[in-house]
């Protein structure tokens, strides 16, 4: 697709949403339209070390959604396709990307007591394969996610809720190689009692288990049970605060390690110190999964913060950060695995020590490579404007720095301008 | 295990379904005279202001940044981020007044700023009457709502910092990105492939030949 048709296709969709619209509103359907349009310029598009290259974007994402609510129940659906267009795409055909967001919730009230509250989760992303020079920087790994998670409350009594809950992950990959690597299925159940103690406080019991299997490299496989207790607060009417924390138990099934035992928790904070001043902020700290395969997971501590704030009432300023580190232990590679699965840093690591890359891994390689560490920082800013109550201008800037000792580092700049209607 | 796991689970909520009915009067005479759930009958007066906002994270498109089923701080937590909060906060058990159920709505609808003195509690009825915007009923007075346009979800920023598998949020790069909300919320330690990862690859992968045309006579 070239940028006419996408033009001509994005006034396709905004003179469908505003004819829709105007439908909509005559008959009072539940239905909002949202289009948003922004150039972008991005000054790092495959993420490399060196050798940057940068290219300018066009983002058309129109978005429909309903909200329908009767008596005891609701019924959310929301659809939001992405048209992406790149100036510069190293050597690639197609210049369009198109990605697909559908998200639906379903909660009923069966009695005053007992409901149920489903929601799913749907992406459809396009990411084709990228060569240049002759050299594939990178598969098509276009993929399908979808996440199910269901959840039945029950109120035992005015101050007493128990819920159960489940979830079913499901990754996709389209390119076979990078299938065989990250497709997977999750599987969560989970059950929280939460007793209000007082008003403002209320305290909460969980119990989760996770099952998280890989299609093919089932060596990454792992199964995880937390068990914990969390602390809900309202300090006062502008600051509120919640505290988990518990014991996470992680057996692995073909790891060098076959189990490990460690603490999780995390805090966050809200806090609105004037109605023109938004503030949240927290952190965490657990055993999570990784992408960098073929590690089966990380030690991961992480913070974040967000900030709102109205300058006039047509003019807002927001304000984001986020800092993760995660740890890579060696004992959390896949006992099968050779030096040639390893990232390419510790990959190279082991090289320069005399490996081959079809080596199997040993213990000893695995004890080398232990205490890897990656480090991800990232701010994003953004200022709106809003020039009626269908339309708003902004501009964004957005910042990542990855630090790692398995692959690539790389600093990645976006600034955007964009316009939004909502009709 | 899994097996045992969901039979387990399926017999619990049939249990829940069968037995919960049978306790807790308390918990049905209280939340029998304030359905949560959009009530259109009930006086504003009836309805607790933590199903009050269970109905407008709901009305206002907050639900899907939520787990499902959240709890009472959670709604409160992101009504309070999008600047919707009774007077006094949100205090969960405590039922809602007409000018309590004015004041969010008339936040809710992004128009505080035209509230004559913001401090006069009946001054916020009043812009609501002024507009056309009736309060007699939580289910009349939400009608009049719509999902917020700009809406600000630091849940979704959060979401991939989250531990709990039930509600932790992966997140996928650009096709995810949210860059019209605060969120920012790619995160590039739950991307699943990233192109440095895929660069690695290149290692194993025997490199392609770029695609070359056709060599003819001509």
């Amino acid at each position: 697709m070239n940028l006419r048709k996408l033009i001509a296709a994005s006034l396709l969709v905004v003179v469908a949403i505003s004819v829709m619209s105007a439908h909509a509103k005559e008959g009072k359907l539940p239905i909002q339209f949202i289009n948003r349009v922004r150039v972008e310029y991005d000054d790092n598009i495959n993420q490399t070390d060196k050798d940057a290259k940068s290219s300018f974007k066009i983002i058309e994402e129109p978005e429909i959604s309903a909200n329908l609510n009767f008596e005891q129940t609701f019924l959310s659906l929301r659809y939001r396709p992405a048209l992406v267009w790149w100036e510069k795409r190293d050597s690639s055909d197609d210049k369009t990307d198109i990605h697909h967001d559908v998200d639906a919730i379903f909660n009923h009230r069966f009695t005053p007591r007992l409901t149920l509250s489903i929601q799913d989760t749907f992406r459809y992303a396009e990411r084709p394969e990228l060569i240049e020079d002759g050299t594939v920087l990178r598969e098509k790994d276009t993929f399908k996610y979808n996440s199910l998670n269901g959840t039945l409350s029950v109120l035992v009594r005015p101050d007493l809720r128990m819920d159960l809950g489940g979830r079913w992950i499901i990754l996709r990959y389209d390119e076979d190689d990078v299938a065989k690597q990250s497709d997977y299925d999750q599987y969560v159940g989970g059950l929280s009692v939460r007793h209000q103690i007082v008003q403002n406080s209320a305290l909460s019991a969980d119990f989760r288990y996770e099952d998280t299997k890989y299609k093919d490299a089932d060596s990454r496989d792992s199964k995880s049970t937390f068990l914990g207790l969390g602390l809900e607060q309202i300090f006062s009417p502008n600051l509120l605060g919640s505290l988990r924390a518990g014991w996470q138990h992680k057996d692995y099934d073909k790891s060098f390690q076959s189990k490990e035992d460690a603490p999780y928790g995390e805090a966050s904070l809200t806090f609105v110190p004037s109605p023109a001043t938004r503030i949240s902020a927290g952190a965490s700290y657990a055993m999570t999964e990784t992408d960098v395969y073929p590690y089966t997971g990380q030690n991961r501590a992480s913070v974040f913060a967000s900030f709102a704030y109205d300058i006039t009432a047509r003019i807002a300023w927001y304000l984001s950060g986020s800092y993760g580190h995660g740890d890579y232990d060696g004992q959390d590679l896949p006992d099968d695995a050779t030096v040639g699965d390893l990232p390419v840093k510790q990959q190279q690591q082991l090289i320069d020590q005399g490996a081959k890359t079809t080596d199997t891994l040993t213990k000893e390689y695995a004890d080398s490579v232990k205490d890897g560490k990656e480090k991800i920082g990232m701010v994003s800013s953004r200022l709106t404007y809003k020039l009626n109550r269908n339309n708003w201008l902004e501009a964004g800037w957005q910042y990542t720095n990855v630090d790692s000792d398995m692959r690539e580092n790389y600093e990645r700049n976006r600034v955007h301008l964009g316009w939004k209607i909502s009709l | 295990m899994r097996s045992k796991i969901v039979l387990a689970g399926v017999t619990l909520m049939l249990a829940f379904a069968v037995i919960m009915p049978a306790f807790g009067q308390e918990a049905d005479a209280k939340t029998d005279a304030a359905p949560a759930k959009k009530p259109t009958t009930a006086a504003a007066a009836q309805v607790t202001q933590a199903e009050l906002a269970q109905v407008l994270v709901e009305v206002l498109g907050l639900a899907r940044f939520l787990p499902a089923s959240p709890t009472a701080y959670e709604t409160f937590a992101i009504l309070l981020e999008n600047g919707v909060s009774p007077g006094e906060g949100w205090k969960g058990e405590e039922v809602v007044t007409r000018a309590d159920l004015a004041r969010v709505i008339v936040e809710a609808l992004g128009r505080q700023n035209e509230v004559e003195n913001p401090d006069d509690p009946r001054s916020w009825i009043n812009f609501l009457s002024s507009i056309g915007v009736p309060i007699g009923t939580v289910g009349e007075a939400v009608d009049n709502l719509e999902a917020l346009p700009e809406a600000i979800a630091p849940n979704v920023f959060q979401g991939s910092t989250r531990v709990d598998p039930l509600v932790r949020r992966t997140v996928f790069g650009e096709p995810d990105e949210q860059q019209f909300g605060t969120d920012a919320s790619f995160d590039d330690a739950y991307r699943p492939v990233t192109l440095a990862e895929i660069q690695e690859v290149i290692v194993v992968v025997p490199t392609r030949p770029r695609p070359r045309p056709p060599v003819t006579d001509n």
